[in-house]
């Protein structure tokens, strides 16, 4: 599926280090549709751990990975999840909405 | 147990319940030990409450970075604007139906009032004087400090439909 529009509740040249943070990103599609992931990269994962004392990273919603924070490198990644009408880009937007009974559901099957 | 005396102190070892050496706070023996006929009638009362083993390890470190963590707090008033426009209301109270958020987001609004300026997964400066708290559940809060206070403008979820509109009110009302 084609993307029509990128863009941050937080403006991307707020980011100071490119290479360690994550940040929420607008996802405009072309049938309209919009979708809101969080982008971040490696070593951010490592500084969340650190950050908050602990061994592995918090439950949450999951991050879509990337080596650092820039348009290019976000809008290629974005891309990559628009690929098969979008389904990762979605699991990615609905991850945290999805009601468990679902996971059970597609165990039973 | 008294063990012996040194000049006119009297040294010795104090055995308690084993339960009190699970509080977090220190404590005190009450009147009942501290009077006694003779040290017979101490080491009686003493070896009544005593359960198991007289040695016990009491975690002084732990208790001592809790205190000292207290005494380095310096909590900032938080204040809540939402209230005062009908359509940040309504996004908040939408926001908080969902348990886990809504749990997320008081955690939040907590770090930032002892101190923490980048609670969760980090702040995000959306715009000149106002900032994004998140966390990993998709809480979102938005935030201001004047005046040395914490000023909670809004609070929603990383899907919220309404977000960009938000921006544009707090926009509108603070820049």
């Amino acid at each position: 599926m084609l993307i029509k529009k990128i863009s941050f509740p937080s403006p991307l040249e707020y980011t100071e280090d490119i290479y360690d943070d994550n940040l929420d990103v607008f996802v405009e599609l072309e049938n309209g549709s919009e979708y809101t992931v969080i982008v971040g990269t490696p070593k951010n994962l490592l500084t969340l751990m650190n950050r908050h004392e602990m061994d592995f990273l918090e439950p949450g919603c999951p991050f879509i990975i990337v080596k650092k924070l820039t348009m290019e490198v976000i809008k290629k990644a974005i891309h990559a999840h628009t690929q098969d009408d979008a389904y990762w880009l979605k699991l990615h937007y609905f991850s945290g909405s999805i009601e468990s009974d679902m996971f059970d559901r597609l165990q039973e099957d | 147990m008294l063990k012996y005396k040194k000049g006119q102190v009297w040294i010795g070892t104090e055995a308690m319940a084993e339960q009190f050496y699970f509080y977090r706070y220190p404590f005190q023996f009450t009147n009942y030990f501290k009077t006694w006929k003779n040290k017979y009638q101490l080491h009686v009362k003493i070896q009544v409450i005593s359960a198991t083993s007289l040695k016990k390890r009491f975690r002084a470190e732990e208790f001592l970075n809790q205190s000292k963590k207290n005494q380095q707090c310096d909590l900032i008033e938080i204040e809540s604007k939402i209230k005062e426009d009908s359509r940040l209301v309504k996004i908040a109270e939408k926001a908080g139906k969902n348990e886990k958020i809504q749990q997320d987001l008081n955690s939040l609004a907590e770090q930032l009032r002892l101190g923490n300026k980048s609670p969760g997964t980090g702040t995000k400066t959306l715009f000149k004087g106002v900032k994004e708290a998140r966390a990993r559940s998709g809480a979102r809060l938005y935030f201001r400090e004047k005046n040395g206070k914490i000023e909670v403008l809004v609070k929603l979820t990383k899907n919220s439909k309404d977000r960009k509109d938000v921006v544009t009110i707090l926009r509108k009302k603070y820049e």
